[in-house]
């Protein structure tokens, strides 16, 4: 249990998202075991012990995550975010005081909540990994939403004072990313060199920051058989979480990615060979950035608008396989282009042979959608001033 | 009052009178419905055997019931196990339970013995009992019904005491691990309960429980195990048949070996089934049927009727869960003892053994009983006790322990005996839901298997399919009970009735005199499984097994046997 707890700390701190002083994660067998800043253990084991739940995280995340968080919380109301996981999976995140029976009482009813000031806390049944997970995809929310409600704010002119230090902090931490080299290049002569090939496209994605670890995901095809990333794998550790689903055969398995169907479906419509599913960040932010005021509810299942983003068409689609599911929309839309945007959601690629030019597009798309963001933000300010 | 009826029927079948009982809120808030309501009038009576007038037989339908709300129709049965001695707790979907709603009714309580074989009717707000004489009478009314009424009947496997007798549904289907109920019915001369119900089911607020519905059905369209390319939606329990398979956890020649054929190349014949009706207002719709129209059994039955017998004949597996289905036999209970019994002889099934090894059982007469008595005492009376692969008399079904320590600990640990629906660990060891779990760990799996049991309590209390457990935690429907009854729960208020609720059957089941029995048979600590190319099927490290149960009790708030104890029933609100 002490190396789970350890492993679950370094894992935030490698994702940059908390240094060790800012993060605490605990987990309960027998006994209490924790790893990360000692001063933030009692909290953290006062809090598990009310909910006696079997995990626990806690972190302050760094800049600019800590000056949006501590802006989304000013208000006091609830964050509700507009991204397609976050909603699914989170619903909405409450801001609470650091008051110990408060923060119960919140994780009582949502996994995660946002304190004061700009805490992250999360809760699992019994992994840290899963409290982990739910604390980190705050942190995308409430990127997006911030960015996402900045242009609204913009286009409106109701931009608030206090939000306008906060945006110049994040936008000062904008650098259009680098696009490393693809080692792995096809055609694979075997399924090992196949499989390495995603593991090395999963890494890229990851460290680069253009998915969280357990989202996203990644296929391949390879001699008549779907190699894919199976539901909840860690994108940047691949090994062992990879799926085989023969083509001729049934539709996959009960552990492959739940988008496993738009994989299969991409594959056998556009004929290419290799998928990549990330959520960078200015590609579902401008997703979402929509003049109109229909119902939110409407937006991510029948969004009546053709919308595009850099000439990238945007689909509606919900997580999953029901009867919004983007399955049904996304291989349609990739048939005549190499890259599609699920609004609130993500972006989907395709490439030929190998992922060089499925990681390629997706570094390039999302560098034009940061480009756009920042002309957008100055143009609008420009204009107001 | 939202969300319940506020009634509750008492029905004494010795002298036919009915009364109505109008539980506090208090007793609602505690237990919801379903499982939950079922223990607790359970528990009011006494600990007598199952074929007295007491204890009697709790009908309770999930609170959602007859709301609306995705895959929650369910009902608990529940009374004292013929088989088991056990609390016994069968589940049914259909319509049953959401017509009683209808009718006005929130659960029956059932006591006495009939003079001779009678039946309730219920129609609305009018109860009768109906003296039927003849079985062919029942076969009558089990036809003459509309879309309005349902029926909860027995066969003639009850009538002829077969101790793993289970009652049956107007669709043809046997009562989810009903084995064991049965014989409780018959020994009342309670041949069926039909019910019609034509009135509203009140909510608090229908447009926000909508909206919460909505929330949850993409909940469910977002697991793999239900609306994926081989989940439940789409091929039934085929994709979790092979997932076993794949993991070597496929029961084989009574648990001999982990792996038997390929399900693909097994089933090949049934390939094209395609997928049938589900329960009325269901998303999932897991049921199948072959071409020709057979439904297709569950996936549990499937590989018992296959791999744990050795039946390579997928359309001999049919027939067999067709006759189960018939005349009332627990299709695992049924595999398990032929299963057992083909071990202790050292016989293999030739084409048509199995049907005929099933209409043995059936017919067995009073006084030469052994099959029909259940593999644990049939294994008893040949001098092998140790060749039945249950626990606490209740057969293992389609999942080999030796592939997931939290499935092994839930097995041991259930308040019904082995039943993989018990606890659902395999969410999180199979299923990679929320995260995956090393499934050859016994790390956090006392903790894991005490959540899953108390989350699966909740679902059961309020009437939710065992299937959404792979996709949704009891937090996420507390909304959806807000929006019913009013209530405002949050997910620690849910564990800890679901806590209450299982700890209620363990009540019972120390009444009972059941204890020190949250063990598995010796093979699963010295033999291993089936190894695969990757990975070995140890034996469970017995060791290993002790300390986490024990941790699991000290969790439980149990004693160091395992026996309720009265601070912790205190503390949940039990008396």
């Amino acid at each position: 249990m002490k190396s789970w707890v350890c492993r679950t700390a370094d894992q935030l701190q490698r994702r940059g998202l908390a240094t060790a002083a800012d993060l605490v994660v605990g987990a309960i067998e027998e006994t209490f075991h924790f790893a990360g800043a000692t001063d933030r253990v009692p909290m953290a084991r006062e809090i598990m012990e009310r909910l006696d739940c079997g995990a626990f995280v806690s972190f302050c995340p760094v800049t600019p995550y800590r000056d949006i968080l501590r802006f989304l919380s000013e208000s006091g109301t609830d964050i509700r975010p507009n991204d397609s996981e976050t909603r699914t999976f989170l619903h909405d995140i409450p801001v609470v005081s650091a008051d110990p029976e408060a923060i119960a009482a919140a994780l009582r009813r949502r996994r995660a909540v946002v304190l004061h000031g700009g805490e992250i806390m999360a809760v699992g049944a019994v992994s840290p990994e899963e409290a982990a997970v739910y604390g980190t995809s705050v942190c995308f929310a409430i990127y997006v939403k911030f960015m996402v409600d900045t242009l609204a704010c913009l286009r409106e002119g109701t931009m608030e004072s206090s939000r306008i230090p906060v945006l110049e902090r994040v936008m000062s931490f904008l650098t259009p990313l680098s696009c490393p080299p693809v080692r792995c290049r096809g055609p694979f002569a075997s399924i090992s060199a196949a499989m390495e090939a995603m593991e090395e496209t999963g890494r890229m994605v990851v460290e680069n920051d253009l998915v969280d670890s357990c989202f996203g995901n990644i296929s391949l095809r390879h001699d008549e058989v779907l190699y894919i990333s199976q539901t909840g794998a860690p994108l940047d550790n691949l090994e062992g979480c990879i799926d085989p689903c023969p083509l001729d055969g049934p539709a996959g398995t009960l552990t492959a990615s739940s988008e496993f169907l738009a994989h299969l479906r991409i594959v056998q419509q556009t004929g290419c060979d290799a998928v990549l599913h990330g959520h960078p960040k200015f590609a579902v932010i401008l997703s979402l950035d929509c003049e109109e005021r229909c119902s939110s509810r409407i937006c991510h299942t029948d969004c009546p608008a053709q919308r595009s983003v850099n000439g990238v068409p945007i689909v509606t689609g919900e997580v999953g396989a029901g009867a919004n599911g983007l399955f049904q929309t996304v291989p349609e839309a990739l048939m005549e282009n190499d890259a599609v945007i699920v609004l609130g959601h993500g972006l989907f690629v395709r490439s030929d042979m190998d992922f060089a030019s499925a990681v390629r597009r997706m570094f390039e798309l999302e560098n034009a959608c940061m480009k756009t963001f920042i002309r957008k933000v100055t143009a609008a300010r420009k204009q107001r001033s | 009052m939202d969300g319940w009826t506020g009634k509750v029927l008492d029905i004494d079948l010795r002298d036919g009178t009915v009364t109505t009982r109008y539980p506090e809120r208090t007793l609602y808030e505690a237990f919801l419905g379903g499982r939950g309501l079922a223990g607790v009038f359970l528990l009011q009576e006494t600990a007598s055997p199952y074929d007295s007038p007491n204890p009697p037989i709790c009908v309770f339908p999930g609170l959602f019931a007859g709301m609306g709300v995705p895959a929650a129709g369910h009902t608990s049965v529940m009374s004292r196990s013929a088989l088991t001695g056990t609390v016994a707790e069968g589940r049914l979907g259909g319509t049953f339970g959401s017509l009683l709603k209808r009718a006005g009714f929130d659960g029956l309580v059932i006591t006495g013995i009939a003079r001779r074989k009678v039946g309730i009717e219920i129609v609305d707000d009018q109860i009768s009992i109906q003296s039927c004489r003849d079985y062919e009478m029942v076969g009558q009314r089990l036809s003459d019904i509309g879309d309005e009424t349902a029926v909860l009947a027995i066969g003639d496997a009850a009538w002829n005491g077969v101790l793993f007798s289970s009652p049956i549904t107007d669709d043809g289907t046997a009562v989810i691990r009903g084995g064991g109920l049965g014989p409780v019915f018959a020994a009342r001369n309670l041949a069926y309960i039909r019910v019609t119900g034509t009135g509203p089911v009140h909510v608090r607020d229908r447009d926000a429980l909508t909206l919460q519905c909505a929330d949850l059905q993409r909940l469910l369209d977002a697991s793999p195990a239900l609306m994926g390319g081989r989940g439940l939606h789409r091929e039934g329990g085929m994709g979790l048949l092979s997932l076993l398979a794949d993991r070597h956890m496929t029961p084989t020649h009574n648990f001999r070996q982990t792996h038997f054929v390929n399900p693909g190349d097994l089933l090949r014949p049934l390939q094209q089934c395609r997928p049938a009706a589900g329960c009325p207002g269901c998303p999932v719709r897991c049921g199948m049927e072959t071409p020709c129209g057979r439904p297709l059994p569950a996936f549990d039955v499937l590989s018992h009727f296959t791999a744990l017998v050795g039946n390579a004949d997928p359309a001999e597996a049919l027939d067999a869960a067709a006759f189960c289905a018939e005349v009332g036999l627990d299709p695992i209970c049924a595999a398990s003892v032929v299963a057992a019994m083909l071990e202790i002889t050292d016989l293999s099934l030739e084409g048509g053994m199995l049907c005929a090894l099933l209409r043995q059982i059936l017919l067995e007469p009073s006084d030469q009983r052994s099959l029909s008595l259940g593999s644990k005492r049939y294994a008893a009376s040949q001098g092998a006790s140790d060749r039945s692969m249950s626990v606490k008399r209740m057969d293992l079904p389609a999942m080999d322990p030796r592939g997931a320590m939290g499935l092994a600990l839930g097995f041991a640990v259930s308040t019904v005996g082995a039943c993989w629906r018990r606890a659902i660990p395999i969410g999180y060891e199979l299923l990679r839901k929320p995260v995956p779990l090393d499934r050859f760990s016994f790390t956090a799996k006392a903790r894991l298997v005490q959540t899953c049991e108390n989350a699966v309590a909740v679902l059961d209390a309020l009437g939710v399919c065992h299937h959404l457990f792979f996709a949704i935690s009891p937090g996420d429907l507390a909304g959806v009970l807000s929006t019913v009854t009013g209530m405002a729960p949050d997910a620690s208020r849910l564990a800890v009735i679901g806590a209450r609720i299982d700890y209620t059957e363990r009540r019972l089941n120390d009444r009972f005199g059941i204890g020190g029995e949250d063990d598995l048979p010796s093979r699963f600590f010295d033999e291993p499984g089936c190894p695969a190319p990757g990975f070995d099927v140890p034996p469970i490290d017995r060791d290993a097994f002790l300390r986490c149960r024990e941790r699991y009790y000290r969790l439980r708030g149990l004693s160091r046997s395992g026996r309720p104890t009265p601070e912790t029933a205190e503390r949940l609100g039990i008396e």
